[in-house]
């Protein structure tokens, strides 16, 4: 999911800033920093090498140069995108700037607001889609898992295919989710199919055996999918269960207290918090 | 009348002192390393043991014997010098018993010896395997040792004093497992402590405050409260603190559930279970009646009855009786002080004279 994009004069001024999540950020700070950070590598490296990206935890900082390096395009996007969407998001929304202030000499531009114009391309541009897998026994505690998806859905206008099915997040129209339904008991058929997922759940019950005999199966679906996130669905608050399964499993986990504790709202928290990068 | 000292070179440490006192009086880390930068331009200047904790940037650490096998003979020897400097007492003229792992070729033995004779001018020397002297301080014969040492986990089975196969089985499934795991366990929140400079420091948590349950689920499920299994570590020389929780409980846990660190070997009850079915049929009851535990590993209060656990359906595993010196780690030690005494000594040991006329 894009997050945040600046675009940056040469003179180190943030002329535009969007941003899609609640955290906002100082766009001042961030051209500043970025500035800072390229005529930085142009003095150490010789060549005049520019700093591509930043790499953080669950974000990648994107600082993308163009028109003569008078204009720095910076993104934040989550480390489980796909680096050739962003690629391609990065360059149309290159083009559509050019289209639109080529013209415009950006060493001497000071007025922003004539960017503000911008806004509805980005929109637009910046649409993405993240695939979540998740992953559960053949049991009840799936039941009530997906009823409380499906809830406020009218199932009949979605789709018949229960195993396939398209989420929406009010707090982020920009990004269409997709959820995918896979059984423990079907692992090893599901492994090729998870290995394309950006996100996977893995749904943990407070069953000592059952919780040692994920630690193969991440390992699995690490070595298959080396870019995809693995997070828990802890349900039930039994002893020290779910302090057990993070630090065996070494995964972070979102714990339900009980089954009651599934509610549709818990869980359009969870995907928010887990597609904003945990 | 000439002293006896008691030589017992382990995979994770080497213990040596005076056949009369209760414990070794050295008791030194089986281990090397080479600073990052050496006060010797000529010479690559090697470290020993506990100096290897305290040297500010270890370029390379690794055990004497990795996997039971010598390493390379003359570090073995530097080793072994640093480590009778470590003595005050004068060992020339004294006798010397020394343990010797199955693993060790005859070669190997024949030059230690050699360099034991010479180089420290010992009066007489007993050779013995430590298998053996694990059997004969229990004072039994017959029956199943199991040892869980640093690097494997072995048992051989002896039937009146010798053992039935050479080596017996093994798996590597052993001590070091458990540093590895509570490594791996804090990868995340302290990924420094790969370096092999806070090797010790894990060491001393295995040691010292990890402990294996008898039961971790039923543990698990019964408490609530984890600040009341929290303790809060100094990490030495990084100005940092570990939080200790159920990872003292978890880490143990390795030496019976392998699937842990997604690890094929087999566990100690496993490796009892295939034993007895490849003892032949006439010896199974007299052999398993005794089962010997021995080995840092299986130090944790709990090990023998997680051991029967494993074995519960067996019943003449289950039956079996367990015996295990109060400090397992010691058991070959216990051992080779009932060999310190005159009547067993001067019938095995073999002088200078006897030796060399041999070779």
């Amino acid at each position: 999911m894009i997050q945040k994009i600046l675009i940056v004069s040469a003179g180190g001024l943030s002329v535009f800033y969007h941003d899609f999540t609640e955290n906002l950020v100082n766009p001042q700070l961030v051209a500043g920093f970025t500035t800072a950070i390229n005529s930085f590598s142009e003095q150490i490296i010789v060549n005049n090498q520019n700093i591509e990206s930043i790499q953080m935890n669950a974000l990648k900082m994107r600082i993308a140069a163009f028109l003569n390096n008078s204009v720095h395009m910076i993104l934040f996007h989550n480390r489980y995108d796909s680096e050739e969407v962003i690629d391609s998001i990065v360059f149309d929304l290159q083009l559509q700037f050019i289209e639109s202030f080529g013209q415009l000499n950006m060493y001497e531009f000071a007025e922003v607001s004539r960017f503000n114009s911008f806004k509805p391309i980005v929109e637009e541009l910046c649409k993405t889609r993240i695939d979540i897998g998740i992953v559960s026994s053949q049991s009840e505690l799936k039941q009530i898992l997906w009823k409380e998806i499906f809830a406020k859905t009218d199932i009949s206008d979605q789709h018949k295919d229960w195993n396939v099915y398209d989420f929406k997040l009010e707090k982020y129209p920009h990004i269409g989710i997709t959820l995918w339904n896979f059984d423990y008991e079907a692992f090893k058929h599901s492994l090729p199919l998870l290995s394309q997922k950006q996100l996977i759940y893995l749904v943990i019950e407070p069953d000592f055996d059952k919780i040692i005999s994920l630690i193969s199966k991440i390992e699995q679906i690490r070595e298959s999918n080396p870019k995809g996130q693995i997070l828990g669905i802890f349900i039930g608050n039994k002893g020290l269960f779910p302090n057990f399964a993070e630090i065996v499993l070494q995964i972070p986990i979102f714990p339900f207290k009980s089954v009651d504790d599934i509610t549709h709202e818990n869980l359009i928290n969870m995907f928010n918090e887990t597609v904003l990068g945990v | 009348m000439a002293n006896t000292y008691l030589l017992d070179i382990g995979t994770a440490y080497t213990k040596f002192g005076n056949s009369t006192e209760e414990t070794p009086q050295i008791v030194m880390p089986s281990t090397y390393g080479f600073p990052r930068i050496s006060s010797d331009a000529q010479q690559q200047q090697l470290l020993f043991g506990t100096q290897l904790d305290s040297h500010q940037g270890v370029l390379h650490r690794e055990g004497l014997f990795p996997w039971g096998q010598p390493k390379n003979f003359e570090i073995i020897k530097k080793y072994l010098k640093f480590c009778f400097l470590q003595h005050s007492e004068n060992i020339k003229g004294q006798n010397l018993i020394i343990s010797i792992s199955p693993d060790w070729s005859k070669d190997f033995l024949s030059s230690l010896i050699t360099f034991l004779f010479q180089d420290f001018e010992f009066a007489s020397i007993y050779a013995q395997r430590s298998d053996f002297f694990d059997f004969i301080g229990h004072k039994i014969k017959t029956g199943v040792l199991l040892n869980v040492g640093h690097y494997f986990t072995r048992i051989i089975l002896y039937h009146n004093g010798k053992p039935v196969l050479k080596n017996g089985a093994k798996s590597k499934l052993a001590g070091r497992r458990i540093r590895q795991y509570l490594r791996s366990l804090f990868k995340v929140k302290h990924p420094y402590l790969e370096s092999p400079r806070y090797t010790a420091f894990l060491t001393d948590i295995v040691e010292n405050q990890c402990d294996l349950k008898l039961d971790l689920a039923e543990f698990i499920e019964q408490n609530t409260d984890l600040t009341k299994f929290q303790e809060s570590l100094e990490i030495p020389q990084f100005q940092d603190t570990l939080l200790l929780g159920i990872e003292r409980f978890i880490a143990p846990e390795i030496l019976f559930s392998p699937e842990l660190m997604s690890l094929k070997d087999k566990n100690a009850g496993d490796l009892l279970i295939d034993s007895l079915k490849d003892c032949h049929p006439s010896l199974r009851s007299e052999i398993f009646k005794n089962i010997v535990i021995s080995g840092g590993g299986a130090s944790y209060a709990y090990y023998p009855s997680r051991l029967l656990k494993k074995c519960e359906k067996i019943p003449l595993l289950s039956n079996a009786r367990l015996l295990r010196h109060p400090s397992p780690q010691f058991g070959v030690w216990k051992g080779m002080q009932v060999a310190a005494n005159p009547s067993i000594f001067e019938k095995y040991a073999k002088t200078a004279t006897q030796f060399f006329a041999k070779l």
